[in-house]
C-alpha cells in the first residue's frame, strides 16, 4: 500500500438529508488507498462545511491542509487582466501543493466547471498524479501517453481511433462492438496491403492494457468446424491519448484567419417535463451564449439526467427526437431543436446537427464516447462547411463529462473559454458582455510545466519556448529601442522595410542566445515552422510577411508561461 | 380571453379548425410553451396550435426553417372582424369654432369632427388621411414619422447625447410628453438646447432627404456630425459604431457625405476648432471609455486620471507630436470629413487617457486593458480597422504601446 495525497474542492452535503458530505464509496476508497494527506481547495470567503472533520473521522491519522483559491467573479471590481490571470493563479496554487514524488489523486466533480478543468490540468502536469471522478472513484481521461511510440505505431494508433469514428458515423447498431478492428479493416484504414510488423508493434500496447485483443475462431461453412483463428483489436480508453494525440498531430495546422466553430454545452429545457422543483425551465441557452458571439458555426451539446431512462447515451439531436419519441421529454427535445434552428438561422450561424447526452456518467468508456462524438461532429461539420477554427466553451458541461471536455480541448488544441455569470448588480450590468468571457490555461500551460519539471513523459515539442522567446524579444525590444522618432515607422521610405516581429529562423537562434535564468529554452525547437504554426492556429501569434509577433492573447499567455518557468521554478526545486 | 378577440392560425385562419388543439399537455409534448405568460412568439403557443401539415410547411417555409420536427403552428389572437375598434387619427387641425378641440378624422362619415364633446363642429374640406397606416397628409409630420420609423428602437444610435423619444403612436391622443433629465457627464457641451434627437437633427436631415442612401444612414451621419461639431460630444468613430451596433451602415452613411462634399461644409468651417483636444474633450472620451470594460471604480479617481491625461496632452503638444501626426493620413478618406481631418477624432484623447491609466492608476496592466477595449483585436472585422488606414493600424499596433509605456516618461 502506497501513501497517497488527495486534492479536492471544499463542498457541502448534496442534500440536507444526507448523513455525510462524501459518499460511502469515497470513504472506502480513502481507507483502501492509505490516504496520508488531503488538500482541501477552498474558495476564498466560503464557509467551511465540515469536510475536514468527516475525512478525519474516516482516517484519523490524515493530515488535512487548506489552500485558498480566489473567487472568480465580477463582484470584486477586477480589471480584465486581473480576471484573466485568476485561472493561471489557481493552477499555480494547486501545482505548488503537489508533491511531485508522491502519488496524488485529484478528485473532480465538485465545484465550478472552471475549477474542475484546472484540477484536471494540474493532474496532467505531474507524472505521479491522476485525476479521478468523485462519483465513481475511478480515473478519468488522461493525456499522459502509456509509452513512447515507435514510428509504426503512429500509423496504427490513429487507425484504431478511426475505426470507432467510422462505426459511430455509420450508426453501427451493435454499439458494444464499436471500434473492433480486424486485419482487413486495418489494411483498409492504414491504406496498406501488408500487416507485417503490426502485431509486434501492438504487443507492448496490448501488454500495458491500452489495446484490447480478442481472438476469434471462424467456423467453416462446409465442414462446420472451426478452422482458422482470427484476432481483432480495439483501443482502450486508457490509451486514448496515445491514439488521439497522434491522430490530431497528423492533421495540418490551421490558419488563424479561418471562421470559427463554437462548441458549447447546455441543459435540455423542461417544457413538457418538469424539473425537480416541478417547474418548467425555459431554454435560455442563447442568453448564456451571447457573450461568445459573434460566431460562424455552432455545435451544441444538450445534457439531461432523466430517471425514466435506464441507460446512458450520446446521439445527435435529430436521432434523439426519433429515439425518444415515446419519452416524457420529447417536447423538450423538439423545443430545443426548433429554438436552435430558428436562432441560428436568424443570427446567420452555420449548423449541421447538435448532440444530446442523456444520463452522463463518469466512467472511462462513456467519456471516450463523448470525446469521439465531439470529434466526429466537428469533422462532419468541416466536411460540409470547410475547415474551421474550433473554439470550446467550458462553462456548462455537467460534472460527469467535464474531464472528457477538458481532454477534448487539450487534444484538439483549443483555447477553452469560460463565461462569468453577471451577478445582476447594478454595477455589473454596465460590463460589456464580451468581457464576461475569460480564456483558460490548457495545453501550453501543461507543456510549460513539462519543461519546468523535466517530465519524462512530456509530449512537449518546445511550443511554449517559442512563445516565451517572442515575449522576451518583444520586451527587450521595447525597453532598449530608441524612442526619439516614434513616428519614423509610418514614413513611406521606411515603413515597408519595418516589419514587426521575427522570422522563424531568427527566433530559433534567439532562443539559443538569449540570456535568461530559464533553463533549456532552446529545447524542442528544431521544427520552428510547425511549432509556430500551432501558435498561429491558436491565435497566440500572428504571421505577416514571414514575421511572427505576439497577439494580445499571446502576450498574456506568454507572460503566464514565463512566470511558470521563471518565478515558480524556485518553489519546485 | 376577451370576447373581442378570436384565435386563428396565421396560415389558414380557421379553415382547419378541426385540427386546432388547446390542451396544454399536448402543446408541451409537441415542443411549444403553453404557459400563460407570453414568451418567444415563435415557440409560445398559449393560444393553441394548428396541426395541419400544409400550414406547418408554409409557416416554416416563410421562416426558411426545416419543418421536419415542427409539430404545429402557434395560433394567434386577432380582433374579431365585426367588432374592430375604429382608429382615430391625431391631426394638426385646431378647431376654430370652440378654439379648444382638434379635428379628428372619422372614417365612417368621411369627415373631420372636433374632439371637444361640447362643440360638435364638422369639416369636410380638410385633407384626409390617404392610407390605412395612419399617415397624415402633412409633410412635416410625414417627414418626422419616416425618420422616427427609420430609427426604430435603436436608441443607442442617438443616445447619448440626444434624447431618444419614440415615434408618437398616431392612434393615441393627448399623449403626455415625459422629459428625461440628461446626466451632466453624458455630453460635453455648454449649449442649452432641446436635445430631442429629431429636433436637433432635423435641419441636417432635410437637405439629405433627396440624396441616395437610407434614412437610417442619414440619421447616423447627421448624429455624428452634429454631436461632434455642435455639441462637442467627442467620441472616436469606431467607438460610436461599436456602441450604436452599426454594421455596414457606418460606411454607407459616410459615403453619402463623401459623394456630396458640400454637405456640412459650413458647419465644419465654423466649428472645426472644437475638434482641438482639451481637458473637456478628454473628459468626454473618458466617460465613454469607462463603459467599454469592467472599471475598478473603487481604485481609480476619475479626476486624477483626467488631470494626468491633460498633462500628457500638454507634453504631446510641447514635443510637437500632434503636429507630426498630422503629416500622416491615419484615417480612411471616407471618414476624413472630405480630407479635412487626418487624425481620427478622439484618438489623441485616447492616447492621453491610456497613458494616464497605465502610469497613474496604480493597477498593473490596466492601460493595456483600456487599449484593448478601445482597439479590440478579436477579428479582422473590428470597426477601428475599417476606419483607420494601414498606417493608422500600424500606429495603434506599434507606436501606441511605446507612446503609452515609455516615450513620455523619458524627459
Amino acid at each position: 500500500m502506497i501513501d497517497m495525497d488527495v486534492f479536492l474542492m471544499n463542498h457541502r452535503k448534496k442534500d440536507e438529508g444526507d448523513d455525510f458530505i462524501l459518499t460511502s464509496d469515497v470513504h472506502a476508497w480513502f481507507e483502501e488507498n492509505s490516504v496520508e494527506r488531503v488538500v482541501i481547495l477552498n474558495i476564498e470567503g466560503a464557509a467551511q462545511g465540515g469536510l475536514e472533520a468527516e475525512i478525519k473521522g474516516v482516517i484519523p491519522s490524515v493530515t488535512v491542509e487548506y489552500e485558498d483559491l480566489p473567487r472568480i467573479g465580477l463582484s470584486d471590481q477586477r480589471t480584465p487582466s486581473e480576471l484573466s490571470e485568476l485561472p493561471w493563479i489557481i493552477l499555480k496554487k494547486i501545482c505548488k501543493r503537489v508533491n511531485s514524488n508522491t502519488d496524488s489523486v485529484m478528485f473532480l466533480g465538485r465545484g465550478a466547471a472552471l475549477n474542475d478543468h484546472l484540477l484536471w490540468l494540474a493532474a496532467q502536469c505531474f507524472v505521479e498524479t491522476k485525476a479521478y471522478h468523485i462519483n465513481s472513484c475511478e480515473p478519468v481521461l488522461d493525456v499522459k501517453n502509456i509509452r513512447e511510440h515507435a514510428p509504426v505505431e503512429e500509423t496504427i494508433l490513429p487507425a484504431l481511433l478511426t475505426s470507432f469514428l467510422d462505426d459511430i458515423k455509420n450508426k453501427r447498431p451493435d454499439t458494444q462492438n464499436h471500434g473492433w478492428i480486424d486485419a482487413e479493416r486495418f489494411m483498409d484504414l492504414i491504406n496498406t496491403t501488408s500487416l507485417k510488423g503490426v502485431s509486434p508493434a501492438l504487443h507492448p500496447m496490448v501488454k500495458s492494457g491500452g489495446i484490447e485483443k480478442s481472438p476469434h475462431e471462424i467456423k467453416s461453412r462446409i465442414t462446420k468446424e472451426f478452422y482458422q483463428r482470427s484476432v481483432t483489436y480495439r483501443l482502450h480508453p486508457t490509451a486514448l491519448s496515445d491514439a488521439a494525440l497522434t491522430y490530431f498531430d497528423q492533421k495540418p495546422n490551421k490558419e488563424s484567419s479561418l471562421p470559427n466553430l463554437m462548441i458549447a454545452f447546455g441543459r435540455l429545457p423542461h417544457i413538457q417535463s418538469r424539473d425537480n422543483k416541478d417547474k418548467q425551465v425555459e431554454f435560455d441557452f442563447f442568453k448564456y451564449l451571447s457573450p461568445l458571439q459573434p460566431m460562424d458555426g455552432l455545435i451544441v451539446v444538450l445534457q439531461r439526467h432523466d430517471d425514466t431512462i435506464a441507460e446512458s447515451s450520446i446521439m445527435t439531436l435529430e436521432q434523439a427526437i426519433i429515439t425518444f419519441e415515446e419519452s416524457n421529454f420529447i417536447g423538450d427535445l423538439r423545443h430545443a431543436y426548433n429554438v436552435l434552428q430558428r436562432r441560428t438561422i436568424e443570427d446567420g450561424i452555420d449548423t449541421l446537427d447538435h448532440l444530446v447526452i442523456i444520463n452522463p456518467k463518469p466512467d472511462l468508456w462513456f467519456q471516450m464516447n463523448v470525446f469521439l462524438h465531439l470529434v466526429l461532429q466537428c469533422e462532419d461539420f468541416e466536411s460540409k462547411y470547410g475547415e474551421r477554427k474550433w473554439d470550446l466553451d467550458m462553462t456548462m458541461p455537467v460534472n460527469e463529462i467535464r474531464s472528457a471536455v477538458s481532454f477534448f480541448s487539450y487534444i484538439s488544441n483549443t483555447v477553452p473559454s469560460y463565461v462569468l455569470k453577471p451577478r445582476g448588480e447594478s454595477n455589473d450590468s454596465a460590463i460589456p458582455r464580451r468581457d464576461l468571457v475569460i480564456n483558460l490555461p490548457n495545453r501550453l500551460a501543461r507543456e510549460a510545466f513539462d519543461q519546468l519539471l523535466l517530465n519524462p513523459h512530456g509530449s512537449s515539442k518546445g511550443v511554449p519556448n517559442f512563445l516565451i522567446g517572442l515575449y522576451l524579444w518583444e520586451e527587450n525590444r521595447d525597453s532598449t529601442e530608441s524612442t526619439d522618432d516614434l513616428l519614423a515607422i509610418l514614413d513611406d521610405d521606411q515603413g515597408s522595410d519595418t516589419e514587426f516581429g521575427m522570422k522563424a529562423a531568427e527566433l530559433q537562434n534567439y532562443l539559443k542566445e538569449v540570456e535568461t535564468p530559464i533553463r533549456n529554452l532552446s529545447g524542442g525547437t528544431s521544427n520552428p515552422h510547425r511549432s509556430l504554426g500551432r501558435l498561429v492556429e491558436q491565435r497566440l501569434v500572428s504571421l505577416s510577411n514571414s514575421h511572427y509577433s505576439l497577439t494580445d492573447l499571446g502576450r498574456f499567455v506568454a507572460e503566464q508561461l514565463h512566470k511558470i518557468r521563471l518565478l515558480e521554478v524556485m518553489d519546485f526545486e | 380571453m376577451s370576447e373581442d378577440v378570436q384565435v386563428v392560425c396565421p396560415e389558414c385562419e380557421d379553415l382547419n379548425l378541426d385540427e386546432f388543439i388547446f390542451e396544454s399537455e399536448t402543446i408541451e409534448q409537441l415542443g411549444f410553451i403553453s404557459s400563460e405568460e407570453k414568451t418567444d412568439a415563435e415557440e409560445w403557443a398559449g393560444n393553441g396550435l394548428c396541426l395541419n401539415l400544409k400550414c406547418i410547411e408554409q409557416w416554416c417555409e416563410r421562416r426558411n426553417i426545416d419543418s421536419r420536427f415542427k409539430m404545429g403552428v402557434p395560433l394567434i389572437s386577432t380582433p374579431k372582424h365585426d367588432n374592430i375598434v375604429e382608429a382615430k387619427y391625431e391631426t394638426v387641425y385646431k378647431c376654430e369654432e370652440c378654439n379648444i378641440g382638434e379635428y379628428t378624422y372619422n372614417s365612417h362619415n368621411l369627415n373631420h369632427e372636433c374632439d371637444n364633446a361640447f362643440c360638435g363642429s364638422v369639416r369636410f374640406d380638410l385633407e384626409q388621411t390617404t392610407t390605412s397606416g395612419g399617415v397624415l397628409g402633412d409633410q412635416g409630420y410625414e417627414f418626422r414619422s419616416f425618420y422616427k420609423k427609420a430609427l426604430g428602437e435603436r436608441s443607442e444610435v442617438v443616445d447619448p447625447p440626444y434624447l431618444f423619444n419614440k415615434a408618437p403612436n398616431p392612434f393615441l391622443q393627448n399623449q403626455k410628453v415625459v422629459n428625461i433629465k440628461l446626466e451632466k457627464e453624458e455630453f460635453h457641451t455648454s449649449q442649452k438646447r432641446n436635445l430631442s434627437w429629431f429636433e436637433c437633427l432635423h435641419h441636417h436631415l432635410k437637405p439629405l432627404e433627396d440624396l441616395k442612401g437610407t434614412r437610417f444612414q442619414k440619421i447616423v451621419l447627421s448624429v455624428y456630425m452634429d454631436k461632434t461639431l455642435e455639441l462637442q460630444h467627442i467620441e472616436p468613430l469606431w467607438m460610436y459604431a461599436q456602441r450604436a451596433k452599426l454594421g455596414g451602415e457606418l460606411k454607407s452613411a459616410f459615403t453619402i457625405f463623401e459623394n456630396n462634399p458640400e454637405l456640412f461644409s459650413e458647419l465644419i468651417e465654423n466649428k472645426k476648432h472644437v475638434l482641438q483636444p482639451d481637458e473637456g474633450t478628454i473628459q468626454c472620451v473618458y466617460g465613454l471609455i469607462k463603459s467599454l470594460l469592467p472599471w475598478p471604480s473603487d481604485r481609480i479617481k476619475d479626476e486624477t486620471i483626467i488631470m494626468e491625461a491633460s498633462n500628457v496632452l500638454k507634453k504631446l503638444s510641447s514635443k510637437g507630436f500632434i503636429e507630426q501626426m498630422n503629416k500622416f493620413n491615419l484615417i480612411v478618406p471616407t471618414y476624413s470629413f472630405n480630407g479635412q481631418i487626418q487624425i481620427p477624432i478622439g484618438l489623441i484623447e485616447c492616447i492621453c487617457i491610456i497613458n494616464a491609466v497605465e502610469n497613474h492608476s496604480g493597477i498593473d496592466k490596466f492601460g493595456i486593458d483600456v487599449k484593448n477595449a478601445i482597439f479590440p483585436n478579436r477579428s479582422k472585422r473590428e470597426h477601428w480597422k475599417g476606419i483607420m488606414t494601414s498606417k493608422g493600424q500600424q500606429f495603434v499596433d506599434v507606436v501606441l504601446p511605446k507612446l503609452v509605456s515609455n516615450y513620455l516618461l523619458r524627459e
